[in-house]
């Protein structure tokens, strides 16, 4: 891993306008993923982590409008791209979504869709060097049979072989960054973990970096190298997952953290964070988590706390932790 | 807590498959081929186990969605199966269920008030003050005030819609709820809530559950015993304690194992190769086998005997057959 960052996200503020108003869903993001690193984004439903994704992606819907910020991948704006720009970038970063059996055209064998993937995006037209580039690739995601995988239907698949066949479409084009949006949460434990496995092994054979999306903390601790904890649309905790799950400092972190049911504990009572996340319309004028915040202070209502480098490479937004910066 | 409230004896479920332009049947999918336990009163039961065992299978059962291709289910010694009139009534009544998407389980047109209120105008004589205090009085105890009444299922949250799941399972008095995979739909901080919400419900109002899930890491929490089952057949099943202490089936562990932990790092587990082979031909021998990492010769040919580790703890495996009867000769 080198400290070379391939993608930096800067002020990123993006809004949904909805019938009813303007969703704020993320605001003033900013982060950087460096060549070869596993950056878990984890926050709870409208946290705004998929939007941030699917603005990296450039696949947000036609009611988002960027307000603000960039997006730098290896040196270049994806948000002031040229169009002739924009298929070779395109390319380089991909995304892989929740839903497996949404993501793949029922009407089209794998075969079909894999080829249509390769011959795009790898200009090839030889029919059977398609076919065993695809193979080829069915086969580095561990996938049993991939012959009959190849002319097999969507929903002849399960799940977990279906998130397996997409990820290998979607390593066909070589990209640089993979954007994983939720890729396990449909699936059953055991093939969460082969999944997880999967992808660890395939970012050191690829040399991919991966944007790794989830709700699940002890997920992005066992594979993420840094965690980005985002609550409200903004980011409230940012450390190397070691660090945040030793010293957690954000008072929601340290709830997302007493909340995962352990299976070495004996309980009399679950742990739980009070209450419900705001109306993402109108954004607290203060600290986002103020309205479920134990350790709340009038000052947390009146200010907004900014994400400051608390500790070496631990960074933190919260009024608890003013003053004695580094 | 002796009284089995619930029986139920080697249950079978078959579907058939069908082709062709006269359905003849070519085989038949073994969703649930002979599952036998209990749920005593005031117990919770987990079922756990992953997508395609049957689990769920069972559920529909138990809520006469579905019949039973063989077996019994006995609800306070009476075969459900065969109840008429009022005793059917009366069962529906004492069985309610949540299920895992509350937004599917709820009618979007209904609000909170009519959705809770529709079972209990069918079932008792209430004036509509009298209704509207009973309502009122069940989302109190699912921890929602009165200002939910006149809500429309879009206008809540994912946990504030369980909790209206929730207080409508409870609204006819039952004795017994099937949980369905209660929190998986849920964010890890509303699931706590839920999950703590039905810890003290069950105490409140003396409820037994059956939870059903996949998520072993939920399961010790809340409940006495557990089932581990796996292609419609069970392979351990104990007391919460004992299972997660001392897991026996392989298949157990391993299911403790892929557990994501975050203080523990990737590549410290088992992972479990492959997918569960297809339930129109279930593996001969012990169900398992293809996937266990210790199978041996005898696995593949006969299914495993009951071995009992104690007086509740009973696991379906050769490997302990071994370990038992070499013990015993020495």
């Amino acid at each position: 891993m080198t400290d070379q960052p391939i993608l930096q996200v800067e002020n990123l503020t993006i809004d949904y306008v909805v019938l009813d108003g303007i969703i704020k869903a993320v605001r003033n993001v900013s982060f950087t993923i460096n060549e070869g690193e596993v950056v878990c984004l984890v926050g709870e439903s409208g946290s705004g982590k998929t939007t941030v994704g699917l603005a990296i992606s450039r696949a947000l819907p036609e009611n988002a409008i960027i307000r603000e910020g960039r997006i730098i991948f290896k040196g270049r704006d994806l948000l002031n791209l040229e169009i002739r720009d924009k298929s070779t970038i395109e390319d380089k970063v991909m995304m892989i979504f929740q839903d497996p059996a949404a993501t793949l055209n029922p009407l089209f064998k794998v075969g079909e869709i894999f080829s249509d993937v390769i011959k795009h995006h790898l200009k090839l037209s030889d029919q059977l060097k398609i076919r065993e580039k695809a193979l080829e690739f069915l086969k580095a995601v561990e996938l049993p049979d991939p012959e009959r995988i190849f002319n097999s239907y969507p929903h002849e698949l399960s799940g977990g072989m279906l998130q397996r066949v997409i990820i290998a479409i979607t390593l066909s084009v070589n990209p640089k960054l993979l954007i994983a949006d939720e890729p396990t949460t449909m699936l059953d434990v055991t093939l969460q973990a082969q999944i997880l496995d999967l992808l660890i092994n395939l970012k050191k054979k690829f040399g991919l970096s991966i944007l790794f999306i989830t709700h699940n903390l002890s997920i992005a601790a066992e594979i993420g190298d840094r965690i980005i904890v985002m609550y409200g649309g903004e980011i409230v905790e940012e450390a190397s997952s070691e660090e945040l799950l030793k010293n957690p400092l954000h008072p929601y972190t340290k709830g997302l953290l007493e909340c995962i049911p352990k299976t070495h504990i004996k309980y009399s009572k679950l742990k739980s964070i009070p209450g419900m996340i705001f109306d993402l319309r109108n954004p607290p004028l203060g600290c986002v988590f103020v309205d479920r915040c134990t350790e709340a202070t009038d000052l947390c209502r009146k200010d907004k706390p900014r994400l400051i480098e608390f500790l070496k490479n631990h960074k933190v937004a919260c009024h608890l932790y003013r003053g004695s910066t580094k | 807590m002796n009284t089995a409230l619930l029986r139920i004896e080697d249950l079978k479920k078959y579907f058939p498959i069908r082709v062709g332009l006269f359905g003849k049947v070519v085989g038949y999918i073994k969703a649930v081929d002979g599952v036998s336990f209990n749920v005593d009163a005031g117990e919770v039961v987990s079922l756990v186990g992953e997508s395609g065992s049957g689990k769920t299978t069972i559920a529909r059962c138990l809520l006469l969605l579905e019949k039973p291709t063989s077996g019994k289910i006995l609800y306070d010694s009476e075969d459900i199966t065969q109840l008429r009139g009022e005793k059917l009534r009366n069962y529906r009544r004492s069985v309610q269920a949540v299920f895992q998407n509350p937004f599917l389980s709820l009618d979007p047109r209904m609000n909170v008030f009519q959705i809770i209120s529709e079972p209990v105008k069918n079932s008792m004589k209430l004036s509509r003050e009298e209704l509207l205090e009973y309502v009122s009085s069940l989302l109190e105890l699912v921890g929602l005030d009165k200002s939910f009444l006149d809500k429309y299922p879009h206008e809540l949250s994912g946990g504030q819609a369980q909790r209206v799941a929730i207080a409508r399972a409870i609204s006819l008095k039952p004795k017994l709820i099937i949980l369905d995979e209660p929190t998986s739909a849920l964010d890890v901080s509303v699931q706590a809530q839920i999950l703590n919400l039905l810890a003290d419900l069950k105490k409140e109002l003396s409820l037994s559950y059956l939870l059903i899930t996949h998520d072993l890491s939920i399961v010790k929490y809340i409940s006495d015993r557990i089932i581990i089952i796996y292609l419609g057949k069970i392979m351990e099943t104990g007391s919460s304690e004992e299972i997660f202490e001392n897991p026996l089936h392989p298949y157990t562990r391993i299911l403790f194992s892929s557990i994501p932990d975050p203080y523990r790092k990737f590549g410290e587990r088992v992972i479990l190769r492959g997918e569960p082979p297809s339930p129109v031909n279930p593996p001969p021998g012990c169900r398992f086998h293809t996937r266990c990492p210790y199978a041996i010769d005898i696995c593949r040919k006969q299914e495993p005997p009951e071995i009992k580790s104690s007086l509740i703890h009973k696991v379906y495996c050769w490997l302990h057959t071994e370990k038992h009867s070499s013990e015993t000769k020495t």
